[in-house]
């Protein structure tokens, strides 16, 4: 069984059908590529996976569940996380704050817990902020715990924002874009990440438009134009692909060579 | 858990308190149990305000909930005020998640005229005197002093200490309110509701959390403001006691304690200090408003983050 | 069936205040996304100054000419008051957090009701009872005033000629660029320090018509009528869509409608309050009024 499934999933905007019928099968353990150029409805997907948009028609199953039209809070809690394109983190709060979210839905803590401290919730607190201690050592955070991370540089932001999806405990992952605004070696670094990522069992769905990285680093690809999908195959299949090649640089003219 | 430096600070507060009503005159022990008070509403603003970021202009319903609950009980059914207090808790729990959970995914102002709107229609509703108990414009006097195991607070000073005491009690709850997960969740989705969503928070919930748990407080503040005048009316919690104190938490500093309690001295008790001017202390009041907005838009005190363990960063 | 229309005739008379009113908070709501809560004090402000007039020309000039006078005087004072208002409370916090501006206003609001107090005192005062002439029209059983003729027709006319100012004229476009994105106004050369302070003139003066004809139509004033007369209007602001001209039109309209009926035929000590129940109702089914947008966010 497939861990995530989209079955001709269509949302429309008004008059605009931004994803068209889509249907994607992703297996535990890939590393899955969605690209297409702008304005394909890369992330109008994600957000309709993420429960941010209820699609019109179609289904989309996670670990055999239906989780179409659930609130992001539970589809987060099921087991998905996603980054956004322009990184959202909290930023008038600590690093460590900030990966701390990811914490959030492991935290066991009750609403009391809010007035009054018991012992759970010493050990539940050491618990998570231990974890924190981890995520921000495994992207060489640790020296910046209590540094405000909105003012931080924007490489070291996206790694923030890594942690904090990390922090979660994923099975899904879904990046937007996570090579966007990173310099070569930065893009080296998160290569090295993402394979660590998934090694650590987490499956992985991205969005970029950066090629090298994208042939890189997944394993399966689907392309979009216009809401719906063209084509899809392994990375060098896709990179042959004619009708690919044409969406992303237009039609060749015959009289030109 | 709190460094030795704000440790120090809030001793000295504490103990300023306490020797305070040996020394003033009864105008001004009143003066200074209201300010109590008063802080601890506004410390209940400020959960929904400062820390959950929702624009709650009628916070007084909650505050009036209390007293009044305690009033009436008291007049009315002839209860002990120690049976009133679960009453004024519980009772303002109810109102405040029954009027939240509609309007709570409105945008800021729509939320802000909505909530203006429940306390007027809440100051109508007293004074119309609906079910024949609220005593209409006039309020209800003669409430009976608090006794428990045979002590009976009575005296002026008595009341300063009940006031002194819940104001402990509240400092004591939003402290561990904001080191726990809540309390970060509220944060969490002040800042960013869409990214909270999506990393798990159920910000629904934790926005009713909030409105109901700053209800709780607000409406226990209301117990000990009819315990102080024996009295309620509904002139005490109308919109524009509201508007005090959602001014108080902006001014002061949103999410920070210090902020909220300098906030309630600067908005409170500093205009009692002019009485003389009468008439002119609203206007200059009115300029420094405006002036401090200009200074420090963030309040006076503005709120730190970054308050976590040591022992993550320890080698 | 008199009853009805009388209410009707009294509905569109205040309505036609609150309308007035509303404007203001609709137009500066639009373009800076700030609930001007001193708006209604302005408004009350200006229907001292409009006495202050009144009583010194009163019996130097026709009716006609008194009016005419007072309303231009009162207009312009109150404008200039608009735009110290936005100098001073506003302007210099156009890029701190939007509740440091709404703490401004507020702070505004108390300088301008105690400001009044301080000059006019405590105490109401009262408008005399001939600057327009006491003239009945009976028409089948319902009564309306030459007050009342008045209040609706300068409306009329003014409602109209923002109307047309708004959508026709180059300024007026502008106006509504900078409420849709100010940033794009100002990249597209638009002066929209300009448009601002254009936009608190218009507001400012048609609410001093609104606090003129409150002062001459009522009679009684207090120095602080700003916060009853001003939530009112920003409620019908609200109803009709908040940053939407029409819908403040529409939504005072409809406000002093329901009001007038209300006082008449259940009571009016329940008129406020059921005002505000309606605004509850209406922000629970459509937050964004009767006739406002949605709008849609981009993740």
């Amino acid at each position: 069984m497939a861990l995530l499934e989209l079955d001709n999933v269509t949302k429309i905007f008004g008059g605009l059908v931004a994803v068209d019928s889509l249907s994607i099968s992703i297996e535990k353990g890939m590393i899955y590529g969605i690209i297409g150029p702008n304005g394909a409805g890369k992330t109008t997907v994600f957000n309709c996976i993420t429960g941010v948009y209820k699609p019109e028609k179609g289904k989309i199953i996670f670990k055999g569940k239906d989780i179409t039209g659930l609130s992001p809070h539970r589809i987060a809690n099921m087991g998905i996380t996603r980054t956004f394109q322009t990184i959202r983190l909290f930023g008038e709060m600590s690093v460590a704050e900030n990966i701390m979210s990811g914490r959030h839905s492991k935290s066991r803590q009750k609403w009391w817990h809010g007035i009054i401290h018991t012992p759970f919730y010493y050990k539940d607190e050491k618990e998570n902020w231990l974890k924190v201690r981890e995520y921000m050592e495994l992207f060489g955070l640790t020296h910046l715990a209590r540094m405000t991370a909105g003012s931080q540089p924007y490489g070291i932001q996206r790694k923030i924002e890594m942690a904090r999806a990390l922090a979660t405990e994923p099975e899904l992952l879904i990046l937007d874009e996570p090579a966007a605004g990173l310099n070569d070696k930065e893009r080296l670094e998160l290569l090295e990440t993402i394979r660590k990522i998934r090694d650590m069992g987490v499956t992985i769905l991205l969005i970029e438009h950066n090629m090298d990285l994208v042939m890189n680093i997944t394993e399966y690809i689907s392309v979009l134009n216009f809401g719906k999908k063209i084509a899809e195959g392994k990375p060098e299949e896709i990179q042959n692909n004619p009708v690919v090649i044409e969406a992303y640089l237009g039609k060749e003219d015959e009289d030109e060579f | 858990m709190m460094n030795t430096k704000n440790a120090v600070y809030y001793g000295l507060f504490f103990l300023v308190l306490i020797v305070l009503p040996f020394f003033l005159t009864s105008n001004w022990i009143s003066v200074m149990t209201t300010f109590l008070i008063y802080s601890v509403v506004s410390l209940s603003q400020d959960i929904v305000l400062g820390r959950a970021g929702m624009f709650d202009m009628g916070h007084a319903i909650f505050f009036g909930l209390g007293a009044y609950s305690t009033a009436i009980l008291n007049m009315v059914y002839g209860w002990p005020i120690i049976a009133t207090i679960p009453v004024a808790i519980v009772l303002p729990i109810i109102a405040s998640v029954l009027l939240a959970a509609p309007i709570i995914h409105l945008r800021g102002d729509y939320l802000l005229v909505t909530t203006i709107g429940f306390n007027i229609v809440f100051t109508q509703a007293l004074k119309n005197n609906v079910f024949g108990i609220t005593g209409g414009p006039n309020g209800i006097f003669g409430v009976e002093p608090l006794k428990i195991l045979g002590i009976t607070f009575a005296s002026q000073k008595s009341i300063y200490f009940l006031a002194f005491f819940v104001l402990l009690l509240t400092l004591a709850i939003i402290h561990n309110l904001e080191t726990s997960k809540p309390g970060r969740a509220l944060h969490y989705l002040n800042l960013d509701s869409l990214a909270s969503e999506c990393i798990g928070i159920n910000t629904r919930f934790y926005r009713l959390y909030a409105f109901a748990l700053s209800a709780a407080i607000a409406g226990l503040a209301g117990v000990v403001f009819t315990l102080q005048f024996s009295a309620v009316s509904p002139g005490a919690f109308n919109f524009i006691q509201s508007v005090l104190f959602f001014t108080i938490v902006l001014v002061g500093g949103p999410s920070s304690i210090p902020g909220v309690l300098l906030g309630t001295f600067f908005m409170f008790v500093v205009p009692e200090m002019f009485r003389q001017f009468a008439e002119a202390r609203y206007l200059v009041f009115g300029v420094a408003m405006i002036l401090i907005m200009i200074w420090r838009p963030k309040g006076i005190w503005p709120v730190k983050f970054g308050r976590i363990p040591n022992y993550i960063t320890k080698e | 069936m008199e009853i009805f229309l009388q209410q009707l005739v009294n509905g569109l008379t205040i309505g036609s205040i609150y309308a007035l009113v509303a404007l203001g908070y609709t137009m500066v709501y639009g373009v800076l996304k700030l609930i001007n809560f001193a708006h209604g004090d302005l408004v009350a402000l200006s229907a001292y100054i409009g006495l202050v007039i009144i009583m010194q020309l009163a019996g130097v000039l026709s009716p006609a000419l008194l009016i005419l006078i007072t309303f231009i005087a009162t207009m312009i004072i109150t404008a200039i008051g608009g735009i110290v208002l936005e100098r001073a409370a506003y302007r210099p916090l156009r890029k701190a957090p939007r509740l440091s501006a709404v703490v401004s206003a507020l702070g505004a609001s108390m300088v301008i009701e105690n400001g009044i107090m301080l000059i006019w005192g405590p105490m109401p005062k009262i408008y005399p009872a001939s600057v327009v002439p006491n003239v009945n029209f009976d028409l089948h059983g319902v009564y309306i005033s030459l007050m009342q003729i008045l209040v609706l027709v300068i409306s009329l006319v003014l409602m109209v000629a923002l109307y047309l100012f708004v959508n026709r004229t180059k300024l007026g476009t502008a106006m509504r660029a900078c409420a849709i994105d100010q940033d794009a106004a100002r990249l597209m050369g638009i002066d929209v320090d300009k448009v601002i302070v254009t936009t608190f003139v218009i507001g400012s003066a048609l609410g001093a018509v609104g606090g003129l004809f409150i002062g001459m139509y009522y009679r009684g004033i207090t120095f602080n009528m700003g916060w009853i007369y001003g939530l009112n209007a920003f409620v019908a602001a609200i109803i009709g869509g908040i940053g939407n001209i029409p819908g403040a039109m529409l939504g005072g309209m409809l406000l002093g409608i329901f009001n007038a009926f209300i006082s008449g035929y259940i009571s009016s000590s329940w008129s406020m309050a059921l005002t505000y129940v309606l605004l509850i109702i209406i922000m629970i089914f459509r937050p964004t009024g009767i006739l406002g947008e949605r709008v849609a966010e981009k993740v």
